[in-house]
């Protein structure tokens, strides 16, 4: 009895189906190219095929409403009030919800996803690349948290022991795309490469060779050697996702959505619309002298900075300037900067504004709209995120430090999207080549003196041991 | 000039009721956008000094 009893079948040592799959989809190779399939099927489905057909019934029903509304109030009303109504308050929330839909596919799809088990796979194959720059095998966490909201992907990083590793994940999580910027991106992506996949897959992929190179330059530059971690976690078995918990998922990410749109955009809307209504002596701007007005008069320094990454108007520095108050804000800013209330049917705007394209009303080419997507991407995060990097951080410095290195990036990359891009497209640099060239080399150079001081005090450490 | 003043209420009224309810929401520790734990109950994620989303990174490992 004590025999049969004692008895066990080890399975250890048998393959099955499940670790046969693993074998495959966590391979550290073959890992990579799966993931860039599944998220592309992800955006394709959400932006190309699925999301489309419902956001073209809500943005009708957005404008039905603006209509209705136009109506009601007659002819009598204030301009100024009137567009502070429409343009300002529904026109700019409007153009936020109208991406509601392509959210909420995205979601639902990431949400069945990791309901599948494959999440956490995508986790043991980047954690194998993330290690050997020097972060903490726990740095993963943060990071696939940080795909949702940056917020508490950084206030994840506070297991991780070692100081510089918390502080070096704090500070590159963030460069992950947030469901904040999903909005953006899809903006981008159906306004100036036709709903085009790829541009979400390639911010995601952007995304994380910026998080390998960025842990690179900060391993290079702290010369701190690295406390070893590992990474352990039960892999969940495979199996068929829960379409009630993709929905509830989804539900609870889409009603956050809408607060935000009916809060804190609506808000940031109406500040900018009034803005952009009135000069510095609070006179109503006269037609076709948008230049005159407070929000051009605040935007345009940062604007003209921005000349040699494709994107000197004012009404884009304006709007990237919001996208610090909540990336959302990028979307709604534009809409109420070039009174567009619909960015899904562009194609009824461009009738009647008489513009060939929307591309012609921003002033942008594709390569500068990938531009300014990137710069809005990888540039800071929301003040919120912000508020939570300093506070897992601990460090003036390392908060200081962070921020500068997240603007030398989104710079930098915005640089060389639009200017290689322009070489590439039209066969010729485009405007500010040399003063951003300057620039990009000036971060470079703070970079490289870093690390150089550190090499040297190292170097004296040593000399004071021997 | 009445239509003006209704519009004008009405505005405020807008604003007010998103201003009052970020300010709630902050108080409260409202969910953040996209957050994967918002409105997750007990696992959602609140604020910066709230521990939820640490336990859950922590549970992960």
């Amino acid at each position: 009895m004590v025999k049969v009893v004692e008895m066990r079948n080890v399975a250890s040592n048998k393959q099955t189906g499940q670790d046969a799959a693993d074998r495959i989809i966590a391979h550290r190779v073959l890992g990579i190219p799966i993931f860039a399939a599944v998220i592309y099927v992800v955006f394709s489905i959400s932006q190309t095929h699925v999301g489309p057909l419902f956001a073209d019934y809500l943005v009708g029903w957005i404008d039905s409403f603006y209509e209705y509304v136009e109506g009601l109030m007659g002819a009598d009303v204030s301009p100024v009030l009137s567009s502070l109504l429409l343009d300002g308050i529904i026109g700019g929330v409007g153009a936020v919800m109208g991406f509601l839909p392509l959210i909420m596919v995205l979601f639902f799809l990431l949400a069945l996803l990791e309901d599948s088990g494959y999440m956490a796979r995508v986790a043991v194959v980047m954690d194998r690349y993330l290690k050997r720059v020097g972060l903490s095998g726990k740095s993963i966490i943060p990071m696939v948290i940080g795909t949702g909201c940056a917020i508490p992907g950084v206030m994840a990083t506070r297991t991780i022991r070692d100081d510089r590793q918390r502080r070096t994940t704090a500070m590159l999580t963030p460069f992950m795309p947030c469901g904040a910027k999903l909005p953006v991106i899809a903006l981008f992506a159906g306004v100036f490469f036709s709903d085009a996949a790829w541009v979400g897959t390639a911010m995601y992929f952007v995304a994380i060779l910026i998080i390998i190179t960025g842990a690179l330059i900060v391993k290079r530059i702290t010369n701190e050697g690295s406390a070893k971690s590992y990474f352990i976690m039960e892999l969940p078995d495979y199996r068929l996702p829960s379409l009630k918990r993709a929905f509830i998922s989804m539900i609870s990410r889409a009603k956050a959505f809408i607060i935000r749109a009916a809060t804190i955009i609506l808000l940031c809307n109406a500040v900018v619309h009034l803005m952009q209504t009135f000069t510095w002596s609070f006179q109503v701007v006269e037609p076709g002298m948008e230049n005159t007005s407070i929000l051009a008069g605040i935007a345009s320094p940062f604007a003209f900075l921005l000349i040699p990454l494709g994107f000197g108007a004012w009404q884009l520095a304006a709007a990237a300037i919001a996208g610090f108050i909540a990336k959302e804000n990028v979307v709604g800013v534009l809409a109420v900067v070039y009174s567009i209330t619909n960015f899904i049917d562009t194609e009824e705007f461009v009738l009647l504004s008489g513009a060939g394209d929307v591309a012609d009303v921003m002033g942008l080419t594709s390569v500068a709209a990938l531009a300014y997507l990137m710069f809005n991407l990888f540039t800071p995060p929301c003040f919120a995120a912000i508020g939570a990097m300093n506070a897992e951080m601990d460090s003036r410095n390392w908060l200081w430090a962070g921020i500068g290195f997240q603007f030398g990036v989104g710079y930098t990359v915005a640089y060389f999207v639009y200017q290689v891009g322009t070489l590439m497209t039209t066969g010729n640099f485009g405007a500010g080549v040399i003063p951003g060239l300057l620039g990009v080399m000036f971060i470079a150079g703070v970079i490289v003196f870093l690390i150089r001081r550190n090499d040297h005090k190292s170097k004296i450490e040593l000399k004071e041991a021997v | 000039m009445l239509t003006n003043l209704i519009i004008v209420l009405i505005i405020a009224v807008i604003v007010a009721g998103a201003a009052a309810k970020l300010i709630s929401g902050r108080k409260k520790g409202g969910p953040c956008s996209g957050c994967p734990y918002s409105g997750l109950g007990d696992q959602s994620c609140h604020g910066q000094d709230h521990l939820s989303c640490d336990q859950t990174a922590e549970g992960n490992q």
